[in-house]
């Protein structure tokens, strides 16, 4: 091995020693920072509020609705890189739906308990706090703005309670289940679900991680973690950087694996309806009786997508703007990931400034 | 299994080795499976009997789950390795190419790279298969079964016999809870809309009364205005009985007066006089003797002194007397005319 080598290598074990170091200080890595406060609470499910950071923010406050698998933060991971300080930042008064960890007792809760009950009530909560619908001058209406699965979940509360929402923003949602470019649309289709409901009750995290760790075994398993100590780089005076860097990498990691456990019915109901019959999109599915018309949605329409999105690829959002009834309806398509639109550096330059731009001239 | 050994035997260069083995292992345990359920599966199915015949039952149905997981985890172990040993040929082959020339650390790296890719690659390819979906499906599926059946002979053998509760005793209690929560929802949500109600009726309620008590304030400020009309008038009413009474008083003066110029004598002998003649001669010597203006003079002789007086006050009698209901001036004149009738009646009798 000749002297180039000899350098490279050391350069790597120095990267590694460096990372080791930072690691062994337990840095604090909190998430989660922006302030804000919970307003209200049902059984394990939190509805918090983020202190506006304008004077006078937009009048039509914004719910913003995520998964039931993984967890709110992703939109608030890290200062530099937060969703929320962002549409704060914007103007919007912004309230997040903390849907908490579902356990034994709540393996019976229902999607219908979910959209009709938790997410209704918060919607009338948001309302009572702004006294929407009490003077002639103000509105009775809010914002939605679902991500993932909880973009799903607004679209559902938007056809079956149109009176209380004003406009709807989904980020990275499926409406179309029917699908061959995911692997998780085509396994699903595959699974008994109703083995697997009966005998968990609550279905645990870990085994809906497992099968997202299942999508790219090799990457998420080892070529993530080697590719950590590729980041440190030992130059002087980067300390910082190394530490925002491995903090960073600790925050994802620690988001990745918070995988709640699922309320069993909700899953049940869930995965059969949408991920196996694909009956949202065709205006078949029903909460409680009800029939989900998606065409009963006639209001201003915000779809973004993500390009390179493993989970939710764009063949299940798009359907859903020719699917509702409004005419104010966009599509958004950004060059980045599931996970990037969050946290990627398109997030903040566009994502964000494009959201606020639409929901500005709405609010 | 007949699906699996067919794509086993798919494109399967017969001199790979790692091939080989797979199949040799698949063949190994197709032989397994036959045999088994040709011998002992199908003994598994022979009804139980005797004291312990519920128990041996469950027992021997444990063993058909087992083998059931156990076969779809062999072949997806031989699915997987099929996919690993392609992998891994794809990996040599790029390794092979890569190597040539001098070895440095950047082309570890690059090894790495290749060897990460085509991995990934290839395992992505699989798992978009129908073989891998159907494995995994049926893995699920017979690792599900195989878990129940574990925790049910767990409750039933262990947890029951020392009076523990089981999973299923618990999830009785967590459906009840669920449903007493929802109730409890549902309750909470009827008080409210209730509670609403009964506040938006009682404001109503209020709002009603409120509009009523100013509508009876309004009124009694109203009535109180007539009263005080009313008492007002009843005042003057009073001011003018007073003056009725004055008048009268009056009246009752002149007549005094007029009984003073006229004595009983004087009036006991024109009466007599008067009484031996008829009433037509009477009639026709007063006609004679007290002539219309004689009449007048004397009166005005009488009421000389007062006459200006008694025209003033004449005068606010009927002025007051306008003031009067007709009727009560009618009654007032009806008495006044019967009293002075009374009156001249009775000096009239001899």
């Amino acid at each position: 091995m000749n002297n180039k080598n000899d350098i490279n290598l050391n350069n790597d074990f120095n990267k590694f020693v460096k990372g080791i170091e930072i690691l062994m200080k337990s840095p604090d890595f909190s998430i989660g920072t922006t302030p804000s406060e919970v307003i209200y609470t049902e059984d394990k499910m939190r509805l918090i509020h983020y202190i506006p950071v304008v004077e006078k923010p937009s009048p039509t406050p914004v719910l913003v609705t995520y998964a039931l698998v993984n967890r709110y933060y992703i939109l608030d991971l890290q200062p530099d890189k937060s969703v929320i300080r962002k549409l704060l930042s914007e103007g919007f008064d912004l309230y997040v739906i903390d849907w908490g960890y579902p356990s034994g007792s709540d393996r019976y809760i229902t999607l219908d308990d979910y959209i009709n009950g938790y997410m209704h009530n918060c919607v009338n909560k948001i309302k009572e706090i702004h006294k929407i619908g009490q003077t002639a001058s103000s509105c009775n209406k809010i914002t939605l703005l679902g991500v993932c699965q909880g973009g799903t979940f607004s679209v559902m509360y938007s056809a079956l309670h149109p009176e209380n929402v004003k406009n709807l923003i989904t980020v990275v949602s499926p409406v179309n289940f029917d699908t061959d470019q995911c692997l998780l649309n085509i396994w699903a289709k595959s699974l008994d679900i109703d083995k697997i409901v009966d005998y968990y009750g609550i279905v645990p995290g870990d085994l809906l991680n497992a099968g997202f760790l299942l999508l790219d075994p090799f990457r998420l398993l080892i070529d993530k973690y080697i590719g950590l100590f590729e980041k440190v780089d030992c130059g002087e005076g980067t300390t910082l950087t190394n530490e925002e860097n491995i903090k960073n990498f600790l925050r994802m990691e620690k988001w990745i694996f918070d995988s709640p456990d699922q309320a069993g019915e909700a899953y049940r109901q869930f995965m059969k309806d949408c991920y196996q019959k694909n009956l949202l999109i065709k205006n078949e599915m029903k909460l409680n009786d009800k029939t989900i018309n998606l065409k009963n949605i006639n209001i201003p329409l915000l779809n973004v997508m993500a390009q390179y999105d493993h989970l939710v690829s764009n063949d299940q959002s798009i359907p859903l703007n020719d699917a509702v009834s409004s005419t104010d309806k966009e599509l958004l398509i950004f060059p980045t990931g599931h996970i990037g639109i969050f946290v990627g550096s398109k997030s903040q330059k566009e994502v964000c400034p494009k959201i606020a731009e639409w929901l500005k001239l709405r609010s | 299994m007949e699906e699996s050994k067919e794509k086993q035997n798919k494109g399967t260069a017969s001199a790979d080795p790692l091939k080989t083995y797979l199949e040799s292992t698949q063949e190994f345990f197709d032989t397994w499976m036959n045999n088994y359920q040709s011998t002992f599966g199908k003994l598994t199915q022979v009804p139980a009997f005797g004291p312990v015949r519920e128990k041996q039952e469950k027992v021997m149905k444990g063993f058909p789950i087992y083998v059931n997981l156990y076969n779809t985890w062999v072949e997806s172990n031989i699915n997987f390795q099929t996919v690993f040993t392609e992998a891994m040929k794809k990996t040599y082959e790029k390794m092979i190419i890569e190597s040539k020339g001098e070895i440095t650390t950047t082309k570890y790296k690059d090894f790495y790279k290749i060897w990460l890719e085509t991995y990934s690659q290839t395992l992505k390819e699989f798992m978009k298969s129908g073989h891998f979906t159907a494995d995994m499906g049926k893995l699920m599926t017979n690792f599900m079964d195989y878990q129940k059946y574990n925790k049910d002979m767990i409750e039933e053998n262990v947890l029951k016999p020392c009076n523990l509760p089981t999973k299923t005793d618990i999830d009785e209690i967590n459906k009840d809870l669920y449903t007493l929560r929802k109730t409890l929802k549902d309750l909470d949500k009827k008080t409210n809309e209730i509670s609403k109600t009964i506040g938006e009726h009682r404001q109503k309620v209020l709002d009603d009364l409120d509009s009523k008590n100013n509508e009876i304030s309004k009124r009694m400020d109203e009535i109180s205005t007539r009263i005080d009309d009313l008492s007002k008038k009843i005042d003057n009413q009073k001011i003018d009985n007073q003056r009725i009474e004055k008048i009268d008083i009056k009246l009752e003066d002149i007549k005094l007066e007029l009984d003073k110029k006229i004595t009983q004598p004087d009036l006991d002998k024109k009466i007599a006089e008067i009484s031996k003649k008829t009433k037509t001669d009477i009639q026709l010597e007063l006609d004679k003797k007290i002539t219309q203006p004689d009449l007048d003079k004397k009166i005005a002789e009488i009421s000389k002194k007062t006459k200006t007086e008694i025209q003033l006050d004449i005068d606010k009698k009927i002025f007051d007397a306008s003031k009067k209901t007709k009727t009560e001036i009618q009654t007032n004149l009806d008495n006044k005319i019967s009293e002075i009738s009374k009156k001249i009646d009775e000096q009239k009798v001899p």
